[in-house]
Parts: C-alpha cells; sequence; structure tokens
C-alpha cells in the first residue's frame, strides 16, 4: 500500500514535468518565431559622429521589428572614451552596446573581461553574411591580435587621406594630380598661403584633440618605409619596450604635423576634429590632412557645408623615406556584463547589417561591407574612391594599445603643440622619449 | 553742477559694465533663435526666428529626462538637507551644549566646506557599485549632502542667531514645550533663512557638475552633465547649444524674477558672518 | 532646573542625529576610506583586483609628477588673477552701485545674474564666444580695427581666457558683499568726512576701508576657497591646453581617476594632497589680509 502510493506520486510527477516541458516548448517556440525578446530593452552608448547621426531616425524600425526598446545616448568624442572606460570598469555597465574601437578602451574590456566574445554570434544568421564585411577590418576588432576571438562588429572604416580645395588650386594654377611629394604639397602651400594671406588658412589638421595620436600614426607611417614595428605598439617602442621617439621617420612624422598645425586658422591648436570639419566645411582652410575618409560625407552635403562639389581627395603625398597612412575603424561591441546580451546581439546585428551598412553609407563614406562599396561608389565619385583605394593599398591598422597608453597619448598630444608653437623639435622630441620610458616602467612593462 | 557732471559719470561708467557683463547672456539667448549658418556672425539675424532649436535641444537624446531628474534631484536634497540642517543648526546655537562642543561642531562644518569634492568622488563611486547607488536618484540625493549640508547649517546658524532668545524663554514661561518651542517660536522667525538657504542650495544642486559627473550616467543624469554632452555635437549647432543652455538657466530666471530679495541676502550673507 | 538643562541638553543631541549620520556616511566615511586607499596602487586598468599596499609610495610619486605640480602652479596662478581682479571690479561696482539712486536694482540685477548660472553653461557659453576662428568676441575685435585673439590656442593666454569667464560669473558674488559692507556704514561718519573736505580717495582709504576690512576679508578668503576647485571653466572651455598651460588640479586628479586613466590610489592622493593645499594657500590669504590691515 505504501509503495503504492509512493509509486502513484512518482507517476504524476514525471506526467507534469512532462506536459510541462511540452507545453514550454511549444509555447516558446512559438513566441521564438515572432519576436523573442520582445519587451527587453537594449541601452546603446553612441559617439556624436556622422554614423549615429544617421542611425538614430531609423531605430524606431528595429524597435516595431523585434519589440525591443532601444534606449540611445549620444556622447560628444572628447569625453565618449573616459565615458566608456568608467562605464565598463563599473559592477554594473550601464549600456549594452557601445561604439567601440581596437584602441586601448578596447584592450582594457578584453584584458579585464568586460567586453563580449562574439564568435558564437556571427554565424548565427544567414541573411546576414558575415564574409560581405571585409575581414581585414573585421581582425582588427579580434583580441588581442589579429589571431583572436572577435569582440566587435565593424560599421565604419577610415582611411587617413587628405583633403583639398579643387577650386583654390584652380585658381592658383595648381594642378593637384601632379602634386606627387610632399615637397611638392609643401611648395603648393606656400603659394596658397601667399595667394589668401589671413582668409583662407592653407592647412587645418587636428591640435588638441584626444584622440589626435590615431592619427599621427598615419603621419609618422609616411615616413617610416619598410621597416617592422610591433602592432600594438606601432613606431614608438620595440619588442623590449625601448622607445623610439627618436627615431627621423618619427621625428619627421611629428614635425610634418606640427608644420601643418601652425598653418591652420587662428585657434588651431585647440580644434578637435569637431572644429576641423566644421572650419574645412565652412571654406575657411585650403586642406585638410591625415584626416578620416569618412568626412567626405559631411564635406559633400550641401546642407552642411559650404565646400560641396569643391572637394579633391588623394593618399598622402610620398617622402623620401616612405610613402604610407593607416586606417581605424568604429564598430559596435557589447558589455560581458549585459542583462540582454541577446537583445543586444539583435541590435548589432541590424545595424551592421546589408541594408543598414548601405542606408548609413551617404553619411559615412566609409561603409565596411563589400557589397555597399559596390553600390554606393558612383555615389561617392570616382575621384573619391579613387583616394581611397590608393590610401588603402599603402595603410596600415592604425591601432594603439598597451598599459598607458593613454598616459603616452597624452604626451605625445603634449609634444605636437610644443613643436608646433616653435619648440626645437629634438629637444620636444629628446623630452618626449624619456617620459614615455618613464611611462613603460612605472606600468611595470619594461623587463617583463 | 559739479555734481551732476559727477553722477552722470557714474551712471555712464555702470551702464558700459552692465552692458558688458549682460552680453554674453543677450548674445546665447539671440543665438538660440538663429539657423547654425547664421550663428558664427553676431549681426547675420535669422527671419523668421528659429524656435524648433529648443524642440530640438528639449528632445536631443536625454536631455528632458535629465531636467525633469534635476528637479527631482534639487527638490529633494534641498528638503533634506534643511530639515537635517535646521535641526542641527538649531541644536548648536540654542542647546546648553559646552562651548567647546558647539565650537568643535561648528568648525568641522566649516571645514568641511573646504575639502574639494574630488576626495569624495572615488570613495562614493566604490561606496555606490558595492551598494547599487550607483547611477541612481536617490544616490545622487545623498551625495549632494555633502555640499548642501554644511552649507544650509552655516547660513541658518547666522539666521538663528539674530533670533532673540528671549522669544523663547517667554515662551517657556507661558507653558511651551521644548518642541513647541522649536516650531512656534523659532521656526517661524527663521522663515526667511530657510527661504534663502533653501534658494541658493537648489542652485547649488543645479548647477553641480562633478558629483553627477562620476555618480550619475544614463538613468539619474542632470543637466549640467547633460550640457557637457551637447559639446561634441554642438560644434556643429550653436543654436541648439544655446537653446540648451537658455533651458537650463529658466529656474534662476524664476528665481530672480520672484525671490530676488532671498536672493541676495543668501549670496551676501555666505560671506559676511562665520 | 539642572533637571531641565540636562534634558534640553540630550534633545539636542537628538536634534543632531540626522545631520551627524548623513554627515558621517557620505563626509567622514569617505575621506576616511579615501586616505586608507591612498596607501595602495590600485589601477583598475591593469586589474580591478590587484590592489597592493604601497605605503607612502603614492605620496613620494607625486612630488616627481611635474604635470601634478604644473596644474597646481595653474591653478594658483589662476584664483590670485581671478581674486584680483574680482575684488577690483566688484568694489568698483559695488562703491557705484552705492552712489546711484534711481535704477540701483536694475543694475544691479544685471551684474549679479551671472552668479546663478551654472559654471558649465558658463563655460559653454564663452567656449562658443571665444572661438577663435568664428566666435563673436574675435569679430568684435576684427570690426573695430583690431587682431583677433587666440584666445584658446595661446599658452600664454589661454590662464587669462580662464579668468575672463571667471571674473564675468563670480564677480557678482563681491559686489554684493562690498555693497552690503557700505550700506552698512554709519551716514553721520560720511557726512563729517565731507565737511572736512577731504577728497574722495581719502575719504575711501580713512573712512570708508576700515569698516568695509571685514567685509573684503571674509568675501576674499570665501571666493578662494571656490576659485582653488575651478573644474568645469578648465574643463569645457579650454581642456587644459594647449600643451597643459590651463590643465588646473582638479581636472588633472580627475583624468588620472574616474575621468581617464583609473588609476584610483594615486588619483585620491592627489586629491588628498590637493586638500592639504587649499586648506594651506586660504590660511596664507587669511593671513595677509590681517597682516594689510594691522600695518594700518
Amino acid at each position: 500500500m505504501k509503495t503504492s502510493k509512493k509509486l502513484m506520486a512518482l507517476l504524476l510527477a514525471a506526467v507534469m514535468i512532462i506536459t510541462s516541458f511540452a507545453f514550454g516548448t511549444i509555447l516558446t517556440g512559438a513566441e521564438e518565431a515572432e519576436k523573442p525578446y520582445e519587451g527587453q530593452t537594449v541601452r546603446v552608448l553612441l559617439n556624436s559622429h556622422p554614423w549615429q547621426q544617421a542611425i538614430e531616425p531609423m531605430v524606431h524600425e528595429f524597435e516595431e521589428a523585434t519589440g525591443i526598446k532601444v534606449e540611445i545616448t549620444v556622447l560628444g568624442e572628447d569625453i565618449y572614451w573616459d565615458r566608456v572606460n568608467l562605464g565598463l570598469s563599473s559592477a554594473e555597465p550601464p549600456f549594452d552596446v557601445f561604439m567601440l574601437s581596437p584602441n586601448m578602451t578596447g584592450y582594457n574590456g578584453y584584458t579585464n573581461g568586460w567586453i563580449a566574445n562574439l564568435d558564437d554570434y556571427v554565424y548565427q544568421s544567414e541573411e546576414y553574411d558575415f564574409d560581405d564585411i571585409y575581414p581585414y577590418i573585421v581582425d582588427g576588432f579580434r583580441f588581442p591580435d589579429a589571431e583572436g576571438s572577435i569582440y566587435g562588429i565593424p560599421l565604419t572604416m577610415e582611411t587617413y587621406i587628405v583633403f583639398y580645395r579643387k577650386d583654390l588650386f584652380e585658381e592658383q594654377g595648381i594642378d593637384a594630380s601632379a602634386l606627387e611629394t610632399m615637397d611638392d604639397w609643401w611648395a603648393a602651400l606656400d603659394k596658397i598661403h601667399e595667394a589668401y594671406g589671413d582668409e583662407i588658412a592653407p592647412a587645418v589638421i587636428r591640435g588638441q584633440d584626444e584622440t589626435m595620436p590615431d592619427e599621427l600614426l598615419a603621419a609618422v607611417y609616411n615616413h617610416w618605409g619598410d621597416k617592422p614595428y610591433m602592432a600594438q605598439r606601432m613606431f614608438y617602442f620595440d619588442e623590449e619596450w625601448n622607445t623610439h621617439f627618436l627615431d627621423d621617420a618619427v621625428k619627421e612624422g611629428f614635425a610634418d604635423w606640427a608644420k601643418l598645425l601652425s598653418m591652420g586658422p587662428i585657434g588651431a591648436t585647440s580644434f578637435t576634429w569637431y572644429e576641423c570639419v566644421n572650419q574645412f566645411a565652412a571654406g575657411n582652410a585650403a586642406t585638410y590632412w591625415f584626416d578620416a575618409s569618412l568626412f567626405a560625407g559631411t564635406f559633400e552635403d550641401p546642407e552642411q557645408s559650404l565646400v560641396a562639389g569643391k572637394v579633391g581627395y588623394t593618399a598622402p603625398p610620398k617622402t623620401p623615406t616612405g610613402n604610407g597612412t593607416t586606417h581605424w575603424a568604429w564598430g559596435l561591441g557589447i558589455t560581458e556584463a549585459s542583462p540582454v546580451k541577446d537583445a543586444a546581439w539583435q541590435f548589432v546585428q541590424w545595424g551592421t547589417s546589408k541594408d543598414i551598412n548601405e542606408r548609413t553609407a551617404t553619411a559615412t563614406y566609409g561603409p565596411v561591407r563589400a557589397s555597399t562599396w559596390a553600390a554606393k561608389s558612383e555615389e561617392f565619385g570616382e575621384e573619391y574612391c579613387k583616394a581611397v583605394d590608393e590610401a588603402l593599398n599603402i595603410s596600415a591598422p592604425g591601432y594603439m594599445y598597451f598599459n598607458g597608453a593613454a598616459e603616452v597619448t597624452g604626451r605625445i598630444i603634449d609634444a605636437v603643440v610644443r613643436i608646433s608653437q616653435g619648440e626645437d623639435l629634438d629637444e620636444v622630441m629628446n623630452w618626449m622619449d624619456a617620459e614615455a620610458q618613464a611611462i613603460v616602467e612605472k606600468e611595470g612593462l619594461k623587463g617583463e | 553742477m559739479k555734481k551732476k557732471r559727477r553722477n552722470l559719470i557714474r551712471y555712464l561708467l555702470i551702464s558700459v559694465i552692465s552692458l558688458l557683463f549682460a552680453f554674453p547672456v543677450i548674445w546665447v539667448f539671440i543665438t538660440s533663435f538663429k539657423k547654425p549658418i547664421d550663428a558664427t556672425s553676431f549681426f547675420r539675424f535669422t527671419i523668421p526666428p528659429k524656435f524648433d532649436n529648443y524642440l530640438d535641444a528639449w528632445l536631443n537624446s536625454g536631455f528632458s529626462k535629465a531636467f525633469l531628474n534635476t528637479m527631482v534631484i534639487s527638490v529633494v536634497t534641498v528638503a533634506i538637507s534643511l530639515f537635517a540642517g535646521f535641526l542641527f543648526a538649531y541644536a548648536i546655537m540654542r542647546s546648553p551644549i559646552s562651548s567647546k562642543v558647539r565650537k568643535f561642531f561648528f568648525n568641522g562644518v566649516y571645514s568641511m566646506r573646504i575639502i574639494p569634492e574630488m576626495v569624495f568622488l572615488i570613495p562614493l563611486f566604490i561606496l555606490y557599485q558595492e551598494t547599487k547607488m550607483y547611477d541612481t536618484i536617490l544616490g545622487l540625493i545623498f551625495a549632494f549632502q555633502v555640499l548642501t549640508l554644511p552649507y544650509c547649517i552655516m547660513l541658518l546658524c547666522n539666521f538663528i542667531r539674530d533670533i532673540p532668545p528671549d522669544l523663547e524663554w517667554a515662551a517657556r514661561l507661558d507653558g511651551c514645550s521644548e518642541g513647541q518651542v522649536m516650531s512656534r517660536v523659532v521656526l517661524p522667525l527663521c522663515m526667511p533663512g530657510i527661504v534663502t538657504s533653501g534658494i541658493l542650495a537648489f542652485i547649488a544642486v543645479w548647477t553641480a557638475l562633478m558629483f553627477p559627473l562620476a555618480l550619475a550616467y544614463s538613468k539619474a543624469t542632470t543637466v549640467a552633465v547633460t550640457i557637457s554632452i551637447f559639446k561634441g555635437y554642438g560644434s556643429f549647432n550653436w543654436p541648439v547649444m544655446a537653446a540648451a543652455s537658455m533651458i537650463i538657466t529658466v529656474p534662476q530666471i524664476l528665481l530672480f524674477a520672484f525671490c530676488n530679495k532671498y536672493l541676495i541676502s543668501g549670496y551676501t550673507m555666505g560671506a559676511v558672518k562665520e | 532646573m539642572s533637571h531641565t538643562v540636562n534634558r534640553r541638553k540630550r534633545l539636542g543631541y537628538m536634534y543632531m542625529i540626522p545631520s551627524l549620520v548623513i554627515l558621517a556616511v557620505f563626509v567622514i566615511y569617505p575621506v576616511i576610506y579615501g586616505a586608507v586607499t591612498s596607501l595602495y596602487d590600485w589601477d583598475w586598468v591593469a586589474g580591478i583586483d590587484k590592489k597592493l599596499f604601497v605605503g607612502l609610495g603614492n605620496y613620494l610619486q607625486i612630488f616627481s609628477d611635474r604635470l601634478f605640480w604644473n596644474a597646481l602652479k595653474n591653478t594658483v596662478i589662476f584664483a590670485v588673477l581671478s581674486l584680483l581682479a574680482e575684488f577690483v571690479l566688484g568694489l568698483c561696482c559695488a562703491m557705484l552701485l552705492y552712489k546711484i539712486k534711481k535704477g540701483g536694482v536694475i543694475f544691479r540685477t544685471v551684474l549679479i545674474f551671472p552668479l546663478t548660472i551654472s559654471d558649465m553653461v558658463a563655460a559653454i557659453m564663452w567656449r562658443m564666444m571665444l572661438d577663435p576662428a568664428s566666435g563673436v568676441v574675435n569679430q568684435m575685435l576684427r570690426s573695430i580695427g583690431l587682431k583677433p585673439v587666440d584666445w584658446l590656442g595661446n599658452a600664454n593666454i589661454v590662464i587669462f581666457t580662464l579668468v575672463l569667464v571667471e571674473v564675468w560669473w563670480m564677480t557678482g558674488n563681491i559686489t554684493l558683499i562690498m555693497l552690503a559692507g557700505l550700506q552698512s556704514m554709519p551716514i553721520d561718519q560720511l557726512e563729517c568726512g565731507q565737511i572736512d573736505g577731504a577728497n574722495s580717495w581719502q575719504r575711501f582709504r580713512y573712512l570708508q576701508w576700515p569698516h568695509l576690512r571685514s567685509f573684503a576679508e571674509s568675501a576674499l578668503s570665501l571666493r578662494m576657497i571656490d576659485l582653488l576647485r575651478v573644474f568645469a571653466i578648465a574643463w569645457a572651455v579650454t581642456q587644459g591646453g594647449p600643451n597643459r598651460a590651463s590643465e588646473v588640479s582638479q581636472q588633472y586628479i580627475y583624468t588620472n581617476g574616474l575621468g581617464g586613466y583609473l588609476d584610483i590610489g594615486y588619483s585620491i592622493a592627489m586629491a588628498i594632497l590637493f586638500s592639504v593645499f587649499v586648506v594651506a594657500i586660504v590660511a596664507v590669504i587669511k593671513r595677509i589680509i590681517r597682516i594689510g590691515g594691522d600695518n594700518e
């Protein structure tokens, strides 16, 4: 009697478990077919950027299609990275998806386990066609190096090129296509300066901008030639963490940058890319050096620019010792601690999909998908595409990250500004070298 | 004759100085109605004025939320500071404690005003991470007590000091309890002080930057942080920045219009008596 | 009687409880926690779990940190220049307002309105107006035939740019306090001076100033405390540049801590050392004003 009661109870339990399983699968199965993440909220942190301005009005489409609510916060780039760092280091990061780059922030996020590994997500959907995104750009988002796992999905790419005003060059009888070397360009800039005086500055380039050292890598690489260097330490440190700021190519790169900075409009030393773009778009500068190809999107938009249709593009000109530039990319990453990772991936997948990549391309001029370039190259114009192609041919990824990179880049800005204000190049570079040495020693890198 | 000329010079001087002081506000006001292209020139006006800038600023990501957040945070912060501060000030000014103890508390509170906020940021950040107070309105309300509570105590002490103790003794003789002496005699007489320190503490919270910058992120952001975020965007769009600046300053304009007297006595008093 | 005294004493301590609890948790605890943490090498970038006791190591490191001293130097220069400018201008405004009979309220309102504006808003307004290329200030200079000034990019000028913003923002405070001082003067003293035929400088020096001195003293020390804590204006107008010519202490400390490098132990150590400096500098300022007074 006693045993049969027990048996009955067991049977009953088994039946209940089985039915609940069955019902469960049916229910969830039905849900999955429609909107599996309905009602979840994804918090997205974006940098104030042409891509962000293009995507924001489209977000409601995603919300309607998936039932996921998207909360967007936008920050200016001058505080963006600091805020991302702070947020990532929080026990509960205040965002799920954020704009990521393979820089110090990305690397910190990787080493501390703050950002999510996306390897398992990228091939979930066939329609997404992950391989359509240029693999060499995706590689930048692998940590710890190009062989590692994927931690971010690219959304725009930029290579550093030279922008110039075709109309002004024509007016002065300068044939820009004949300018081959850096010296040719210096002569042309002098001519421009003579012709326009204080009215139009010969050049504009980033000054006191936290991210300027990223672009400076292009100017240095332009002198570097074929010498080897370490990927994440770029030209400044070797395997043993010896500093190389006294290398001639590094010095020349810094000197070029400083000289261009001194040719800028009044106040140029204080310019971030926001001011540079503004000045060039307002027609206050004849050239804009070593900056992101994607600003073409702003310059060719008559709503935002007075120089639409008058801008020429070219890859950086040769120097006696080399010719090169760098490229960079923005991507979307997901925080490791996010409570809604799967919904967050839905957003990332949507934001980097073929459809969105194509629709934001007019604003960014820097899509990351082969299919988008094919569809859009006509709109971008022959000259622009040629310049970007040429630049990419001589380009290396410009990502610098190691502990202490933030301090080093801070000193690099100081050094460039000092040179531009007339201080002696050798003296400043000696100081720079000593500072960098002290920082890697402080971080305990040397002698590892 | 000489006196008249002298008067004229005085008026001339003060007018010039006032104009210089008013100019930035006038400039921002005018700019807030322009198109971006006209913003870089003082003499180019947008006709008809572009009122949309205000709407753009208000709708820009998170601004309206931050405005309401800041309102709630300011009001509750001030209420707590006034409640706790009044009790504290009354106790150290009127309770028969030894003058040594009184001096100890008084100096302690005064020195809290000197410490730079920077000292509190990281410890509070860590404390808030552990207690889940990070990025919450409640967390900011208590963090702001660091600024407003010592401030309110100092101001209220000054006001209570000026109330003649005889009035309190008279009330006691009439049979009032201690609680009644405080709430029926001192509190009403101290009302101007409470309004004054309330207004000043409100402005202090409304305008504070560092605590919300470090202790809030997106849910509990305040206007001072939000406007700093406009920076990148604003380099492209000055008029919207100007409009946002005007919106943020609305509470101060209202206070000037309706509580001028308290504002002035507050700013004067903060320094005159220590 | 002593019974009631004791009761009132107890009641008094009870009234203090809410404030004491708040201050203990949110003021005293953070200071102690900070002091302890400043003895650790704790760099979140290197790993949030690595916390290493280094004793006074962080403080020793500060002494060789050129940038910390540079920021402190900038802060002190900024504070002293602003204090002088605000005091002179504020005193002049107060004297003018005191003498004016009609329309004083309007002028006074205009002069003190900036006081209530958020420093961040003040900074952003001026950042736009001082923009070297397209700002209204340089435009005005050009239109009267002067050369435009590089307000944000010239290392020799940027500190004065910050002073300009600060003076616009806070002079009203000194104006108000000095005005209160003037208004609290017994009138017969002034009239007596007029009859004696003393000129206006003598009247100011021997009749008004002795009375105003205590007002000036508290106004100056109060302003000094706030000036040394400058953050938003430098952070938003010049971002410390160029080449750190306008980087101020709180900004540098913030950059090393939560606002950038996340070098937590070191940042707290700097914050604590900086607080010590603030207290010392304010004490010195008070002393200077006192000595200035005693010399009469």
